[in-house]
């Protein structure tokens, strides 16, 4: 059959689309993913339903304390909202190290938690706000943790016919992301990881939720990590403690940018410093993160 | 290859109609209808070489749907290069200050310098560095294409300083 | 943590191969409109051989820069020449080029002496495009005129022919001993850098690059050489690495995405180049070569620079994040028991 390219107009005609040609169907908007999985052959024929001109999806709002984002909102839309430094500084900063500019005039949040690869950059800062990812389909919408979203690598709990409209938090600026990668820009990220911190008066950790990718099949939850630090101050020991917990919260694997362990190790630091980055205890400037 | 269709766009300024196939991308339609100054690099995203102006954004072509381009307008490094006043100067200064050795990164890093020079165009050299992260280049080491978009920078400002003046 | 240290790397580097010929080839005509072509078989890569032989070209002829257009890159057309690589081309093909259009020059030389009623062209001088007599200026004749005098008048076009190859000779096999290079260069970086011991990232914060090249023939292209060298020398350093599958056999890193190269945000904003200028006597104006080398004593400088701040050598490049920190973590564990 070959591929076949079509152009929504509007939502209900992409939401239409999407049921029209079921599993055949296959969300396009920046490309900057699906475009080199083509050019490696890695794409199987299917009918592409661009949603590029659909401006209706391309925002970023506050309703009732969340923060709403189109799904077709650009990373250098993100990265340029004052908004997203104040509010999430998270998302923010995970905008700002994502692949280069070039890609960021393209890359959508949609795609980018779309595509559910594990080192996905947008996702931590998702995850550690507890996100929820907005679904429609022809029939009505739903609501989606954004914690149940990703199933596996390159997998997600959407249905033939849905698409992800928007992505939606309730936003914290105790917030930090940090990313490792293997070069400073350009890097798909070997440990990327977020937090975000409500802090009491007296300084304790009140909650506190880490998110983490690369180290697992799809971005987790570090909730043993979380344990370790809930309720209590983010001093040397406690963080100790919750740097050994996360080793259970993960299952990182080697490849060809880097080893299980290696992970391991950085993912341990890196929780250290992306705790108290979002507590604004910066002990270190000038690392990975700046 | 899936049957072509037709897409309308304005390249550098011109209305043309193309065909194009549903899994192409832009990077190939430019060069298949003569727009060679449009350079393959890696076809995967990572270069940079093949950078244009997509309504007004520096895109890499080469990850850009061709069929997603229908009635929009694309800049390539060919057609800003001829445009003043930014455009002139920063080719200009490419030259003056060596910004292009072997030659392979220059259409992407002329795109991009365009870019970053639409859209503020202080003379910072970390930010001027952080605009370009997406432009491989191999040999002259950054350096001589960050003073060449600096300059340029540092150029337009005091036009407009000196116009601020009269 | 972040430690910062300090290292340093010399090198010596020659230019040509190794105790052979390596010759390089030249035509030179001078057209009746004043002119020149200059035929070379070195190819530019980038590095700006064009424009630093037709500067060599222009200088011996007495010709503008614009007035010389260089044709190479094709074998059909242009003389043999051992190839760009060994850093050869400013020295050898240089040498080359000089060599033939000092030849050229001596027949416009001739002809304008013989035009001018001289039986002896030793006092003619040739600047600009125009050939005068040393101490009676206002005596003088274009290029142009002297080139169309010797080929309509004197039957004799203006040609030349040479070409340059090093004095080598073989090492010998049993004591080592020749002479393998006719002339060689010389260099020191300085790196200084920053260990994030949390991830192993090694930040090269500054570095100084002096190199000797001899008489720098076009400074802008020499420091564009080094400022490049010492880029692709931080990536031999920290980046890039050929990954090979030892069970499926194959590479698996073969794409820019896997394979890194250094970007703009990798490479230090203090980047310090400066060159130490002593003629050399046997090369094209007191030049030498520059490009080849300038990566060398980069990741050695980084190296020692990385020991310097943490106690960790590393022994096998590049010095990945990865690499660095288990040296830190093994260095640790040493140091504890």
């Amino acid at each position: 059959m070959g591929y076949q390219f079509i152009t929504a107009d509007s939502v209900p005609h992409a939401l239409e689309l999407l049921e029209r040609y079921g599993r055949d169907a296959r969300v396009i908007c920046g490309g900057t993913d699906l475009m080199v999985r083509l050019h490696l052959k890695r794409l199987p024929e299917c009918v592409f339903i661009n949603i590029r001109n659909l401006e209706e999806l391309r925002y970023i709002r506050e309703e009732d304390g969340m923060v709403c984002i189109g799904a077709g909102t650009t990373l250098s839309t993100l990265e340029n909202s004052l908004l997203l430094l104040g509010k999430a500084p998270a998302l923010f900063q995970a905008a700002q190290v994502f692949a280069d500019p070039n890609v960021r005039h393209s890359a959508t949040v949609g795609g980018n938690i779309g595509n559910a690869s594990p080192s996905a950059d947008s996702a931590p800062p998702l995850l550690a706000f507890d996100g929820q990812v907005v679904v429609a389909r022809k029939d009505g919408r739903r609501l989606l943790p954004i914690r149940e979203f990703f199933t596996g690598v390159g997998r997600t709990a959407l249905e033939p016919g849905e698409l992800v409209t928007e992505v939606r938090f309730k936003p914290n600026p105790d917030s930090a992301f940090v990313k490792v990668g293997l070069r400073n820009a350009m890097a798909i990220s070997v440990v990327n990881i977020a937090a975000s911190v409500d802090l009491a008066q007296d300084g304790t950790m009140k909650d506190v939720r880490i998110a983490v990718g690369a180290v697992a099949p799809t971005p987790v939850r570090a909730v043993c990590a979380e344990n370790c630090l809930r309720g209590r101050r983010p001093e040397e020991a406690v963080i100790r403690q919750a740097m050994d917990a996360i080793q259970t919260d993960i299952k990182p694997i080697t490849d060809v940018r880097a080893s299980e362990r290696y992970r391991r190790i950085v993912a341990e630091n890196m929780m250290r410093r992306v705790v108290l980055k979002a507590c604004r205890i910066c002990e270190n400037e000038g690392g990975a993160g700046r | 290859m899936s049957e072509k269709v037709a897409v309308s766009l304005k390249i550098n300024g011109k209305e043309v109609t193309l065909l194009a196939a549903p899994e192409q991308n832009l990077l190939r339609l430019l060069r298949e209808n003569g727009y060679v100054e449009v350079k393959c690099g890696c076809e995967e995203g990572d270069c940079g070489t093949c950078t244009v102006l997509l309504d007004g954004l520096s895109v890499k072509s080469c990850v850009t749907p061709a069929c997603a381009c229908e009635g929009r307008e694309v800049w390539t490094a060919a057609g800003v290069s001829r445009q003043e006043r930014i455009g002139r100067l920063l080719r200009d200064n490419f030259a003056k200050y060596g910004a292009s050795q072997c030659g392979f990164c220059t259409p992407g890093m002329m795109v991009t310098g365009v870019n970053y020079l639409m859209n503020n165009g202080v003379p910072d050299r970390q930010a001027i560095r952080a605009a370009i992260s997406g432009n491989l280049c191999r040999c002259t080491g950054y350096k001589k294409i960050i003073d060449a978009i600096y300059h340029t920078a540092q150029e337009l400002r005091r036009e407009t300083a000196g116009e601020g003046m009269l | 943590m972040i430690k910062k240290g300090t290292g340093m790397a010399c090198m010596f580097y020659p230019n040509g191969s190794t105790g052979k010929a390596n010759p390089a080839g030249a035509f030179i005509k001078i057209n009746h409109d004043g002119t020149a072509v200059l035929n070379i078989g070195a190819t530019d890569i980038g590095q700006g051989s064009n424009t630093c032989m037709a500067q060599i070209a222009a200088q011996e002829m007495g010709l503008k820069l614009s007035q010389v257009r260089v044709v190479t890159g094709d074998t059909e057309l242009t003389p043999y020449d051992a190839g760009t690589g060994a850093c050869r081309v400013t020295y050898i093909a240089g040498n080359a080029v000089q060599k033939t259009a000092r030849k050229a020059k001596r027949l416009l030389l001739d002809a304008a002496a013989r035009k001018m009623g001289l039986i002896h062209s030793g006092q003619l001088v040739i600047e600009e495009g125009e050939i005068f007599l040393r101490y009676w200026p206002a005596k003088r004749m274009t290029i142009a005129e002297a080139a169309t005098y010797s080929e309509r008048i004197l039957g004799q076009p203006i040609i030349a022919v040479d070409s340059y190859s090093p004095a080598t000779m073989p090492l010998e096999e049993e004591s080592g001993q020749g002479m393998p290079f006719e002339v060689s260069i010389y260099a020191t970086q300085i790196a200084e850098v920053e260990v994030d011991t949390d991830t192993g990232e090694v930040k090269v914060t500054k570095l100084v690059a002096v190199h000797d090249c001899g008489k720098m023939l076009n400074p802008m292209l020499v420091e564009g050489q080094i400022e490049g060298g010492v880029v692709t020398g931080i990536g031999y350093g920290l980046y890039e690495q050929i990954i090979e599958d030892p069970v499926e056999g194959g590479i698996r890193n073969p794409s820019l995405a896997t394979y890194q190269i250094p970007t703009s945000l990798d490479v230090p904003e203090d980047m310090v180049i400066d060159c130490v200028e002593i003629p050399e006597e046997k090369g094209p104006y007191g030049a030498k070569g520059v490009s080849e080398p300038t990566c060398n004593p980069t990741a050695p400088a980084i190296i020692n620079a990385i020991y310097n701040a943490t106690g960790v050598r590393i022994r096998d490049l590049p010095a990945t994040r990865e690499k660095v920190l288990f040296a830190l973590r093994e260095l640790e564990r040493k140091e504890e028991g």
